[in-house]
This record gives C-alpha cells, structure tokens and sequence, in this order.
C-alpha cells in the first residue's frame, strides 16, 4: 500500500487559493513597476558616486536645494489657508456656478506647467493685468523673484489639496456635526473640534500629494519666475541647467530630489491614504 | 408583555382611549406642534406634549415620521408648520419668524449610533457639551468623569469610542447627553443598534437614568417592548400622523390601528354590536361583556386569551365554535395559530400544547374565547 | 480550481506576444527603410537623387534663418523632408553626445561643436557656415533708458543674459567683462530665443543677445550697438554626423546651406559671412 504525497493542510491550502492573484495581473504590474523602477536603476548607475559630496558642497547645490524647500513649503502653507475655504465652499454651499468653479480650480491640473506660467505673466507680469497697475503704484514686480516661484508652485500644487479636502469632506457624515451642533457647539467649534478632525488623514495626504507637486515643479517656474540661482533656482531649474555640460552635478542633483522625495513619502507610509 | 415598575397607573375605562397627560399650560415641558412638509407625498403633522418628569414615547414603523420629528425638536431642521416650546422659551415658530438653532437649544441628544467622536477620548465626549459651554477644561473633565460613574463606566475614560462595546458606548452618548444639564431629553432609537441581550441590559439602566431626569423625556422607537417599558405615555404615529396615545396598557390592550395591533400582536377586528353581542364583519358572532356599547365598534382579542381545544369545550367561556387551522408557526417555544373563518384570530400556544394535540394546518379545532377577554371601542377616528 | 486559470493566461499572452513581435518588426523595417543608404547618392550630386528624411539639429538663433532654408532646400529636392530640431547649442551637443539620431548639427559657438568633433561624433571637421555679434536688446519702447553695457549694472532694472555654457551666454559674460561691467543679473534663460521672448513682451529692460535675434523680432526688440563687441564673435559651425541616418540627404543639406542660396539666407537675416 502506497502512501499518497500528502496534501498540503486545508487551511493553507485555501488561503493560498483565495490569495494569488490572476498571473496576468502579475505580469502588468511588475510592468509598471519597472516603469519606475528602471529610470531609478538608470539614475543610481549614472551616479558619480566617488565625487559625489563635492558636487553637492557647492553653492548651486545648496542654494537650489534651500530656495525648493523654501519655496514648496511656502506653496503649501499658502494652499492651506487659501485652499480650505475653497474645498469648504465648493463641497458645503451651493452657489451658482459651482461646477465651474470646481473646473477652474481643477485647470492647472490638466494644463501644461509652462502654459501656467505664460498665464501667470500675463496676470502677474511686469505688463500684466494686475502687476502693470502693481508696479505702476508700487513699483512691485513679481516675476524673478523668490515670491514669484511661490506663486508658481502654488498654481500648479493647489489644486491637489482642494480635491482632496473637498472629497473628505463630501464624504464625511454629517451627522457628527449635527450632534455637536445638539451639544451647544458653535459652527466655528463644531468646525473645529469635529470636522477638521475628522478630515485630518485626507487633510495630510492631501498636504502631502501638494507639497510634493510643488517641489517637483518646474515649468511654470522657468517660464514665470525666471532662473537666477539664489532667488528663482530651484533644484529641478538647476538640474536642468545643469544637464548642459555638467552631466555629473545634474545627475548627482537629482538623487538629492529623489532621496529628499523618498524620505518625505515614505516617512508618512501609514497616513498616506486616508484611512476610513 | 408586562409594564416595569416604573410605570404610573394610566387610566384604563374600557373602551376609552386615555386622554394625555394633562399638564399646567404654561409650565416648563415641551409643548410641539410639528408640521413638517417631508415630499410631495409625506408631511409630519404631529402634536407632542410632555410634562416635566414625564417618558413619552413617540412608537410608529420606519417611514413614519420619526426621525423628521427628531430633527425638528432638536433644531436640526426647521418646522413650515406649527410650533415649539420647551420650558415657556418658543425655539421654533415660522409665523412669528422665530427659529433657535441647535447649539442654543438646550436638549439632549442620544443617538441611534451613538454618534460618538471618534477622535476623542470617552471622557473628552462626554466633556464636549461642556467644553462648548464654556466650561473650563478642569472643571469639565470632572464633571464628565462624575457622569461616566453614573452610567456605570468608571474606568474607560481614556479609551477611545471604538474601543467599547455597543451598550458601554450607548451609555456614553447618554452621559455625553446628560452632562451639560438640557432642558429637555431626547433618545432617537436608543436601543435599535444593540444585539439581543445588551437591549435587555441597557433597558433596565436606561429607564433608571431617564426618571432621574427632572425634565421631560421623549424617546422615538420602533420597538414596542423599548416603548411600553420606558414611557409613560405613548404616542403613535403612523405617516406622518399620530393614530393613538395612551399609557402603554392603553396601546397594548386597546390598539386602535393595525400597525399597533400587530405590534401589540393583538387581534383586531371591525363590527357591529347591540346588547352584548358583536356581529363581526365577514361573519361569525362574539359575545362580549360590556354591553353598554352600540353600534360600530373595534374589537380586541389577545391572542394570549384564546383557547384551542379538540373537542366541544365545556365552561363558561361563552364564545366557542369550530373551525380549521389555517397556519401553524413556530417562534422559539411558542406557538402562532391562524384560525380560519368565521372569526380568523391568531392564537398563541405553547409548544407543548401543540404538540400534545397535534395541531397542524387544516386540523380541525374548537375554539374558545371568554367574554371579558374580548376588547371593544367605537370605532371613531382617533 | 488551480487548473482553471492557466488556459486563459495562454489564450491572453499568445496573440499579445504576437501583436507585440508583429510591431517590433514593422518598426524596425520602417527605420530600415528610412535608414538605409541610396547607394547612388555618395556626394551631394544632382538633386532627384536625395530622398528621405534629413534631422537638422541647430541652435535656437538660427531658427528664422533656417526656416528659410528647410523651405528652399525642400523646393531644390521635393523628395525630401528637413525636420528641423532647435534648442540651446549645448542642449544639442548633449543630445548628440548621448546618442540621438542627427543628420546634421549647426552650433552657434566653435567651442561647444568641438566637444563633438573630439568625441569623433562628427564626419571630419566642422565647416564655419555664418558668423554672428552679440548686441544689447532692449524692448521697442526701451522703458529702463538704456544707452549702454553700463546700465547692466544699475540694480534698478530687470537684466536678462543666457545662462553660462550656452554660446550666448558665454559671448555675453565676455563682452561685459571687457567692458569692466558687473551686472545685476536678474534672470539666466535656458536659451536665446527664450531671453528674447521675455524682452519682446517687456519683462526685462534689456538683454544681451545676437544681433540676428534682434532682427527676428520684428520691432518688438530694439539694438543698441556695442563698440567693442566686434572684436568678439562668434563662428557657426556646421557638420554632418559620422553615424547619420541619412549621410546623402546630410551632406547636401550641408552643401546647401554652404552655398550661394544658403549664405544669402544666411546673409538676410544678419548673420555675417564666414
């Protein structure tokens, strides 16, 4: 009498069924992962990894690196204090001519950075609509300088914090407020103790998605703010700029970005989709 | 199903549908009028007065209105129709242009769903209302930590609401409710969310804390059980309407509707009576003992009250006939007959007893029914 | 239930594979076709011998210029289609050096050319094609009042230059340095047609680019001569790559541009003689 090979044990057995996914989704994803992976691969090969530090002691470096921080967390800030009235009201009240507004907000999604930053200088600019008269009384210009490059990223990062509050708050029920409204709390209480923190996940990720979108901004900045390093050279300017005859700091600039990217993302690997 | 202890006395004249509870006009209770345009094709019309120290229950199907009831008192919904008082201050009046939000309202809310914040500590809940009224935050802390003691929940403060068990957090939004004094008591469904026997447990606690309350108690409840053991008087309302108040005794001995009537599972039947004796529409004749009413009249019969026999019975029940099963049904260890024609009721054995006989459809039994358990009223639109 | 999903996966990735080698083959013929030498075109000889396609990488300052010649060009050979490829000189010294597929590539400056000729990327030396001068460019109106390279120093106005490593750029630190000039830069362009839009639209007082750009602005943009700029010029190369796509259809273009139709293109626009 033959003893037959044993069956694996039914409860792994099932789990494993239950858990493989389709071999053709494994395939695709792995696809699209190397689409990011590869350029990484590409990048850290390329790496002057023997003079790295000396390409990055210079004040290029140090100076685009400061004005990128600077500049994305200012954007960020600005999103904030502007961009949560915006989703409040966009999301809450109903106004006439809310869906258009909701697609204006969502525009400088869809268009190119450097179209933003030519519909920046029109409004902005020296000759623009609203920095002709600027200038003209206060002798103001925008363009090249360190708010300049605020403003641009602030265009183009915006809108991610808008959707993404105005989603939470869609979502959220509003029953909680109603309740603190029972306990005797003010709208500004309620909106305070309740609401913001119920939200507060979608809020980070949604600050998060913005801040990251600024920093990597690049288009808008270049065609609006000007290049000048120390005032309007942020890192992705500088990369840039560099790529043409200093291939080395370029290269060595851009694993700065993609370290200073990766610690940022990975350090909010709990929080960095909203959790129900 | 018998009422607690709690319960006072209601006035129970057979055949009369208890007036409300009368109470001084102008004292401190809630006085509502509400009038509430829901659709096209639903409107709440409903008039609920509760005194001072009084539970009234407000008991009618999903659908009925309730919840919209609850959003008008509460101030998280304005009446088109109608008005509301509590304690002589008017916080609703559309003709005189008067509305007084929710935050200035001082009621009470306990919720379906508890409603808990979830980002808070249980003591910081139960703190909130304080907190809202300007309560420094030491001193509402202590007052929050002395309300979790009455409820019973010493010692969960620092957890968080989905750190609890459904009844431990329906106890917490009531000391959340409680802590900052309300005028005015309102459970919307208190106890709906619970399993079995947590309701059974919470029930008990609940009715204790609520005659604790001095000021008046309404509580919106589908289930009959939570109304008849909690209130004093009970309101129904059906579509937007009230269809009966009464003591609880009043709405399950004497429904005047078929919804209370299948609450109550009482059996509830139309006809005409003349010295005595009911002749009930779609035939059949019932005896009944008073016999001072005439005319049309709605006839109550427990299903406790009847009795199911093999043979003629013998007694002095003075209604018996014979007739087949229609229906047999199992609930647990008891027994739901359907009879059929000349007077289809729904009778109530236990298990036993079914068996004994061996009752199944179509077995053809004798009925019988004594006369002073068989309840009647004129039929008039209540 | 293990069984199941393997028959599927294989009726899912055979006529994928298929589809996928089915493309690969159509592309690699269709580069085959574009690619492949006309064996009877050797030297730029009559024209109906050049066909195909001929990739022209050249610096943004010879935009108009050479507009004007893809135009020509086309006309003297109908088979053919210039695609022209315009960016800073050093932008396309890096394409090249990485390896883009060019027929021919026109500099603005010899120094950034000789890093491909040193890398032997090129078909022999580089022929100088044009040569070209740096001059102030001020906006039509010339709101900052400027007269000369010593208004680059003043903090008041807004100064645009190219950035450095572009010939522009380079040729612009030069003259200011001669000129003992220390300017308040306030904006580096990636290339010179980008500073020129920017003085163009009056967002800077004044920038230094090619007389030639100066003249492609149609007004927008008024020069103001620098004395000692002649002394500082810049010399156009041209090449063709050793590596071509189309070695025919570049030499020709080369030819082209070289004579006499060419340079009086070249001559229209402003650019010197070689």
């Amino acid at each position: 009498m033959t003893s037959p090979t044993p069956l694996p044990t039914g409860r792994s057995r099932r789990r494993d069924v239950v858990q493989r996914p389709p071999a053709v989704f494994v395939v695709l994803a792995v696809a699209g992962l190397a689409l990011f992976v590869v350029p990484l691969a590409g990048l850290l090969v390329r790496t002057p990894w023997s003079n790295l530090a000396t390409l990055l002691a210079t004040d290029v470096v140090t100076q685009a690196l400061w004005l990128s921080l600077v500049s994305s967390l200012g954007a960020t800030a600005i999103s904030l204090v502007v961009g949560l009235p915006l989703a409040w009201l966009l999301a809450r009240v109903e106004f006439p001519g809310r869906r258009l507004v909701r697609g204006i907000v969502m525009l400088p999604l869809v268009l190119p950075p450097v179209v933003g930053g030519a519909a920046l200088l029109f409004a902005l600019g020296r000759r623009g609509l609203v920095g002709g008269p600027l200038e003209r009384a206060t002798g103001l210009v925008v363009p090249f300088t360190t708010w300049g490059v605020v403003i641009a990223s602030t265009f183009v990062a915006m809108p991610f914090l808008v959707i993404t509050v105005e989603g939470a708050l869609r979502n959220l029920d509003g029953r909680h407020e109603g309740a603190a409204a029972t306990l005797g709390a003010s709208r500004w209480t309620v909106m305070r103790r309740v609401t913001l923190p119920m939200i507060a996940p979608s809020l980070a990720s949604g600050l998060v998605l913005t801040w990251a979108r600024a920093f990597g901004e690049f288009g808008a900045t270049v065609t609006f703010a000007g290049n000048l390093q120390g005032r309007t050279q942020t890192m992705p300017l500088a990369v840039f700029v560099a790529l043409d005859g200093q291939r080395d700091a370029a290269v060595a600039m851009s694993l700065v970005m993609v370290i200073v990217s990766l610690v940022v993302l990975v350090a909010l690997r709990g929080q960095w989709w909203p959790s129900r | 199903m018998t009422s607690s202890d709690a319960h006072k006395a209601g006035s129970d004249t057979p055949g009369a549908v208890a007036a409300p509870r009368d109470t001084t006009s102008s004292g401190p209770g809630l006085r509502a009028s509400l009038g509430v345009a829901q659709s096209a094709e639903f409107d709440l019309d409903a008039d609920v007065v509760i005194a001072p120290g009084t539970t009234v229950a407000l008991l009618g199907p999903n659908g009925a209105g309730k919840s919209t009831a609850v959003a008008a008192i509460a101030g998280l919904r304005a009446l088109d129709r109608g008005r509301i008082e509590l304690g002589g201050h008017v916080l609703d009046d559309p003709v005189a242009d008067v509305f007084v939000p929710a935050a200035d309202r001082r009621i009470g809310v306990v919720f379906q769903d508890h409603l808990l914040f979830d980002h808070m500590s249980v003591v910081d809940n139960v703190a909130f209302g304080l907190r809202a009224g300007h309560v420094p935050r030491g001193e509402a802390t202590a007052r929050a930590r002395d309300w979790l003691d009455r409820v019973g929940l010493a010692g969960v403060e620092q957890r968080r609401p989905r750190q609890l068990s459904g009844g431990q957090a329906q106890r917490v939004a009531l000391a959340r409710a409680l802590a900052p004094m309300p005028d005015l008591l309102l459970l919307d469904e208190p106890l709906s969310a619970l399993d079995v026997s947590t309701r059974a447990n919470l029930r008990r606690s609940l009715a204790s804390h609520l005659d604790e309350f001095a000021g008046p108690r309404l509580v919106i409840t589908h289930d009959p059980t939570e109304a008849f053991l909690l209130a004093d008087e009970v309101h129904v309302l059906e579509e937007g309407r009230i269809t009966q108040v009464g003591t609880p005794d009043d709405i399950r001995l004497r429904p005047t509707t078929p919804y209370v009537a299948d609450l109550a599972g009482a059996n509830l039947l139309t006809g005409r009576v003349r010295d005595g004796v009911v002749k009930v529409a779609g035939g059949g004749e019932l005896h009944v003992a008073d016999h001072a009413v005439a005319g049309d009249v709605l006839v109550t019969v427990s299903p406790t009250a009847v009795t199911v026999h093999r043979g003629r019975p013998e007694g002095s029940q003075r209604n018996t006939w014979s007739t087949t099963l229609e229906r047999v049904e199992l609930l647990g260890d008891r027994v739901r007959l359907r009879t059929r024609p000349p007077v289809p009721l729904t009778v109530e054995v236990t298990r036993d007893a079914t068996d004994e006989l061996g009752l199944q459809p179509d077995s053809e039994v004798w009925i019988a029914v004594k006369a002073t358990e068989i309840g009647v009223q004129p039929d008039s639109d209540v | 239930m293990d069984e199941r999903p393997r028959p599927d996966i294989r009726a899912v990735v055979r006529p994928a594979a298929g589809a996928l080698v089915a493309g690969v083959v159509v592309a690699v013929a269709g580069c085959g076709a574009a690619a492949s030498p006309d064996p009877a075109a050797t030297s730029p000889g009559p024209a109906a011998t050049v066909t195909g396609e001929v990739f022209v990488s050249a610096a943004a300052s010879l935009a108009d210029a050479f507009a004007e010649i893809e135009v020509a060009f086309e006309h003297r050979h109908p088979d053919v289609d210039v695609v022209r490829n315009l960016a800073g000189s050093a932008t396309l010294r890096e394409q090249v050096l990485e390896g883009a597929p060019t027929d021919v590539v026109a500099l603005a400056n010899a120094q950034t050319m000789a890093a491909l000729e040193d890398a032997g990327l090129t078909d022999g030396p580089a022929v100088t094609f044009a040569t070209n001068t740096v001059t102030i460019a001020v906006p039509a109106a010339n709101p900052g009042g400027v007269t000369g390279l010593a208004d680059f120093a003043r903090d008041d106005l807004l100064i645009g230059l190219c950035i450095e490593g572009v010939p522009c750029g380079d040729l612009a630190r030069q003259v200011l340095d001669a000129a003992g000039v220390v300017a308040r830069i306030d904006t580096n362009e990636p290339d010179v047609r980008a500073l020129l839009a920017r003085i163009a639209a009056d967002e800077v007082d004044a920038g230094i680019t090619y007389v030639t750009d100066v003249a492609s602005a149609d007004g927008a943009v008024v020069g103001i001569e620098i004395p000692s700029a002649d002394a500082i010029v810049a010399d156009l190369p041209i090449a063709t790559l050793a590596d071509a796509p189309n070695p025919a259809g570049a030499e020709a273009f080369k030819a082209f541009v070289l004579g006499e139709d060419g340079q009086a293109i070249m001559a229209r626009h402003g650019f010197g003689a070689p």
